[in-house]
């Protein structure tokens, strides 16, 4: 073999691989009959290929040990040899110096580095250790060394079986495995309290015995072997772990170690106990890869994870028992910040007795409830759809950064209840006079119930909200039904003041007045039901609101009226917003357009509640990505308002909004921003300059700058939309984690990764965690950061997260869905890289199907959906049709107004590529030529070859 | 211009991790002097690390080259300010450094012991159950022959070896694209293979 013959051999072997398997063996004789000197080296090649392998790759010398059966350490000698692992090698042994018979296990250490200094801590930390005397601790009996320098300790034996398999053995109940996890707690919460972490809790560590008694091994002794652990180490510290699966993000990253961290272990050992797998899928990962996926990976819920493959129905009430609570337990103490972990693992485990005792959990609450509550309240819907559809079409396009802004926080502020409230806008008048009633009502019953203070006008309206009640339930004792319907007036009342507790409360009594007396089917019912809903909506109790709305309509189809009334559409009205904000748009949809109908019968056409609808069914169109549709419908909308409210309205800028980003989704740049801009001015007219809907407004001209690649000042634009937000008294995280992501898209497209990731993983979690891993906008944040990973080189936990969010896209928007189309194509991208053209192939070409239905021929996304399938074909040796896809692509992207990361230069290189491989060294060097020399880069980005050009 | 401190610093022995790591930073931006001023470092603490391990060799202790370099690297280099890529250079120099040190104890033990050298374990980390027992020697020596053949393959080999760095950590190294790369690897390891066929498997277990 000589260098021109191996290099021949290369491309034999190459083209060998090309072939689909079926035909290599063709290949080969081809070659044996022209090239018979090579054929055998070929072949050999071929029988030893392996396809897979993409983790890295190790040398580990292999020593014999010096410690075995039979030696003799300190006083203890070795009977058998029970297990290795990255610290040493653990023997059985019994003491032998005749004092007396007792069984112990010795661990024989083999940390790396200076065993000298590993003695010296051992000695300080030795006292500590063996303190930590609990029954659900294996304590550490002595340790030392010898004379020939090993060092060694000595522990308790236990006579067990790993936590897990004792689980699996058993088929434990959940019930069973969680009381079972319990011990560990406890014995970690002992330790805790001297002061000692474990810092590496996994099955492994944890033995159970034939009594069925849980006992930790290794405590502090980590800390011992592996100081990095505590003195800060990336990688290293996963390669001397067994495994970094059970190590938290911090662990890994080398942060200082805290109870924090033994709380996440126990999180992944909770995890695997009820999942029975793993919650991140480290397999094939190197260290620096498996820090990656566990500090960006968002772990799927339990009951997730077992969903996933519930063929059985066993594994399906599995999965339900997991739903809810456990769910939220173990999420709790998986997450990656410690800061929003469980302080301690005494509230892990108290909230699992919780769970288990059937009293609800506290880990909901401040995750959730309490949280939505406290920095949501009236506005969390309005929060919700400004920062979410924003970047749900900024992210649809890859880039074609689409404007969005929403204006329901505006609209929040001003009147909670007006949304809704429009919808009774028919029952106006009966309202008014229902209101004066109770008013004069109150009055008497204020003045009955505290006749001394009834003049005084110090009172809020709270107060005499609250003293109305009073009165209502002394006076009205003996009539029930009147005093539902006081209670309910009052709690409408406090409703629309903003009172959303106090509005909770009255309606929650008056509806079990009114279930009590009324019986289900009847109007008062339904109107409660209906007011309740909203409520529970507005302050973001999804499930509460869901219940109030569907029981309401059960019951408005029990009243037996033979058509519907106001209060009936307010409920499906209600329910449709809870299916939009849940992210299911298909029930989402076909409620809403039974509203319209319903409206329509009710009110016609010009009525403010028939505008609210199509608005909203308009935006709906949007996340679907129908944007005729959707165009249509904002249009109907806007004509209504107009003619409603005359031109300078609020309600009107908002609506010329949400018609700007369907306009800019589609690209029509020019007049998406002179909507915008009349939005804008009518905003600062009426609701003035300091107003937080500006910060909106200003984010939405800094999407259209961004969309017409002007990155700079688009970012500039963003930063300021960000610091108006956040000067706002009350922002909740996720409008504010929004409008990170929009920035972070901005950093993006100006090569700007080390900006934009930071910013994008803060958005993904928060997503996460205030909305869930199932909803659209969160995969959406999550293709994002994957996309900008990607160009950061870190490959492999955008590939991750790339294939999440195709799973998570296709379940919450349908399989056809462009934003589906996106992530294809980004994770094709990366198997192109790779090599696996089998698998990118498919992928694009899925992807490329889906861009065609959507997009206008020539559609910078098809266009790049069609490069990559083209460098495909070239992969494939397919040269013509490679050809043809890549003249196209080139074609239509350099005529493009919208930017992609995947630009015009990309496809010439993958020309240049093309020709080359074909043996057309003219054609190459004349692409090569149109290749525009890199401009002098700001960052390394520009030219580095994690770019995902497909073959440089 | 002139800063004393700084000067005797890079002199002397023991140079801080903030000065090795700024010249860890230029290097990888291409200032071939910084590497200059580097290597020595790297070498001693490499060095005295897989002494380290030597020393207790006797004692049941493994002699991993992939934690010697990631520890050198985290001794050596203040982690906190440098890029991914700076990472995968330093990789990249301390791969050939620890393959050096490791044969030169595998020979020392083959002499001593007039018997085999250092028998290794190749461990796809990830892939349990995917490992071979090759010598030490016999993996330097094929090394050499396709170094011969084709020297980018070699060196992705070693980097892969004795660094431990995935497909795209060397790509970033040598320059190449992570598609290059695979496919040289591809064919460098199924050449590899051929090559320890006739070491008879299995020659020891550790024991």
């Amino acid at each position: 073999m000589n260098r021109e013959r191996w290099r021949r051999l290369k491309t034999l072997f190459r083209r060998a691989l090309d072939q689909p398997a079926a035909g290599r063996s063709a290949f080969v004789a081809d070659v044996a009959e022209q090239e018979p000197e090579l054929a055998d080296h070929l072949e050999a090649l071929l029988d030893r290929h392996r396809d897979t392998d993409d983790g890295s790759i190790a040398i580990i010398p292999i020593d014999p040990p010096a410690a075995a059966p039979g030696r003799r350490i300190g006083p203890y000698r070795l009977l058998d040899e029970l297990g290795r692992g990255g610290m040493g090698t653990v023997y059985l042994a019994e003491r032998d110096d005749g004092a007396f018979a007792q069984r112990v296990a010795v661990k024989v250490l083999t940390a790396p580095g200076n065993p000298r200094s590993l003695i010296e801590r051992f000695a300080q930390e030795r006292q500590i250790l063996a303190d930590l005397s609990h029954p659900g601790i294996a304590s550490l009996l002595d340790g030392g060394t010898t004379e020939d320098g090993l060092a060694y300790l000595v522990v308790e034996a236990i006579d067990g079986v790993p936590i897990s398999r004792y689980c699996r053995q058993l088929q434990l109940t959940v019930e069973e495995r969680i009381r079972l996890f319990l011990q560990v707690c406890e014995a970690v919460c002992f330790a805790h309290a001297n002061l000692v972490i474990h810092r590496d809790l996994k099955p492994g560590n944890i033995l159970v015995t034939a009594d069925g008694r849980a006992k930790l091994l290794d405590f502090g002794i980590a800390k011992l072997t592996h100081p990095q652990l505590s003195a800060g180490v990336v990688t290293a510290a996963a390669e001397r772990l067994a495994t970094p699966r059970y190590a938290s993000p911090e662990q890994l990253r080398g942060d200082p170690v805290t109870t924090a961290t033994d709380v996440y272990s126990l999180g992944v050992v909770l995890f695997e106990l009820l999942v029975e797998r793993p919650p991140l899928d480290l397999d094939g990962c190197s260290p620096a890869e498996a820090e990656r996926v566990v500090s960006d990976v968002a772990p799927p819920l339990p009951s997730e994870a077992v969903g996933r493959d519930a063929t059985s129905s066993s594994r399906r009430r599995l999965a339900r028992r997991l739903a809810g609570d456990l769910d939220t337990i173990v999420a709790t103490a998986l997450a990656k910040q410690p800061s929003r972990r469980y302080p301690s693992v005494e509230s892990l485990a108290e909230d699992l007795r919780r769970y288990l005792d059937g009293r609800p959990v506290l880990a909901r609450r401040p995750t959730l409830a309490y949280r939505s509550s406290r920095f949501l309240r009236r506005h969390w819907k309005a929060a919700l759809a400004a920062a979410g559809a924003w970047i749900l079409l900024a992210a649809t396009a890859t880039t074609a950064l689409v404007q969005s802004q929403r204006a329901r926080a505006e609209r929040a502020d001003a009147d909670a209840a007006r949304v809704t409230a429009e919808v009774h806008a028919a029952e106006e008048a009966a309202e008014r006079r229902r209101a004066e009633r109770v008013t004069s009502l109150l009055a008497d019953l204020i003045e009955a119930a505290d006749p001394e203070r009834s003049r005084g006008d110090e009172l809020t309206v709270r107060e005499v909200i609250a003293r109305g009640a009073e009165g209502v339930r002394k006076e009205l004792a003996n009539d029930p039904r009147q005093r539902a319907a006081m209670l309910a007036a009052l709690g409408e009342a406090c409703e629309r003041l903003g009172a959303h507790d106090q509005a909770a409360q009255l309606l929650g009594e008056a509806l079990e007045l009114q279930l009590r007396h009324l019986g289900d089917g009847h109007r008062e019912v339904v109107r409660t039901l209906t007011r309740l809903g909203r409520v529970h909506y507005q302050t973001r109790r999804l499930t509460d609101a869901e219940q109030c709305f569907e029981r309401a309509l059960q019951s408005a189809e029990q009243t037996g009226l033979a058509t519907v009334d106001d209060d009936h559409v307010a409920a499906r009205y209600g329910l449709a917003l809870v299916r939009f904000t849940e992210g299911n748009y298909d029930e989402a949809e076909s409620l809403l357009r039974r509203v319209l109908t319903e409206q329509n019968q009710l009110y016609g056409e010009d009525h403010p509640a028939v505008a609210e609808t199509l608005n909203e069914l308009g935006e709906l169109r949007l996340e679907r990505a129908d944007y005729d549709e959707a165009e249509a419908l904002l249009r109907r909308a806007l004509a209504i308002r107009r003619r409603l409210f005359g031109d300078r309205h609020r309600e009107v800028a908002v609506n010329q909004i949400d018609l700007a980003r369907v306009l800019a989704a589609r690209a029509s740049l020019t007049e998406a921003e002179a909507l915008y801009r009349q939005a804008f001015e009518i905003q600062t007219e009426v609701l003035g300059p300091q107003h937080r809907q500006l910060a909106y407004t200003v984010n939405g001209l800094g999407g259209i700058l961004h969309q017409q690649g002007r990155f700079e000042a688009a970012a500039e634009r963003l930063r300021e939309a960000l610091e108006r937000l956040r000067a706002a008294p009350e922002i909740s995280p996720v409008e504010e984690a929004g409008m990170m992501n929009d920035l972070a898209l901005a950093y993006h497209s100006a090569n700007e990764f080390g900006r934009a990731i930071p910013l994008l993983r803060i958005a993904s979690e928060r997503f996460r965690e205030e909305l869930g891993a199932e909803h659209p906008w969160t995969a959406t944040v999550q293709h994002n950061l994957a996309r900008s990973l990607y160009r950061d080189g870190q490959v492999a936990a955008a590939e991750i997260l790339f294939r999440q969010a195709i799973e998570r896209r296709r379940k919450a928007l349908g399989a056809e869905h462009p934003q589906v189309a996106d992530s294809l194509a980004s994770l094709g991208q990366v198997m192109l890289d790779r090599g696996a053209i089998d698998e990118a192939q498919p992928l694009i070409e899925e992807s490329l199907v889906i861009r065609r239905t959507h997009f206008p021929a020539g559609h910078a996304l098809i266009a790049e959906a069609e490069s990559l399938l083209g460098a495909t074909m070239t992969a494939a040796a397919r040269y013509e049709e490679a050809e043809a896809l890549l003249l196209r692509a080139y074609a239509d992207l350099d005529g493009s107004v919208v930017r992609l990361d995947h630009g015009p230069e990309r496809v010439l290189r993958q020309l240049v590529e093309l020709y080359e491989r074909w043996g057309d060294a003219d054609q190459a060097e004349r692409y090569r030529q149109l290749i525009p020399s890199p401009v002098p880069p700001s960052k390394s980005a520009a030219t580095s070859p994690a770019q995902p050009s497909t073959r440089p | 211009m002139s800063l004393p401190a700084r000067i005797e610093a890079d002199r002397g022995g023991d140079a801080s991790a903030a000065q090795l790591t700024r010249l860890l930073q230029a290097w990888s931006q291409g200032d071939d002097q910084a590497l200059e001023a580097l290597l020595p470092h790297v070498y001693s603490e490499l060095r005295q690390l897989a002494a380290g391990a030597l020393w207790a060799e006797r004692s049941d202790h493994t002699l991993q080259p992939t934690a010697l370099v990631h520890e050198a690297f985290l001794r050596l280099i203040d982690q906190r300010h440098v890029a991914w890529e700076s990472r995968s250079h330093f990789f990249g120099i301390a791969s050939r450094i620890i393959r050096r040190v490791l044969v030169d104890h595998a020979r020392a033990r083959g002499r001593a012991k007039r018997g085999r050298g250092l028998q290794v374990q190749l461990v796809e980390v990830g892939s349990p159950g995917r490992t071979e027992i090759v010598d030490l020697l016999a993996v330097d020596e094929a090394l050499g022959r396709l170094a011969d053949l084709d020297a980018r393959q070699a060196r992705i080999v070693e980097l892969r070896f004795f660094a431990g760095l995935t497909i795209a950590e060397t790509a970033e190294v040598i320059g190449r694209s992570p598609a290059t790369v695979k496919r040289e690897w591809t064919m460098a390891r199924a050449w590899l293979a051929g090559q320890f066929d006739d070491v008879p498997n299995g020659a020891g277990d550790g024991r």
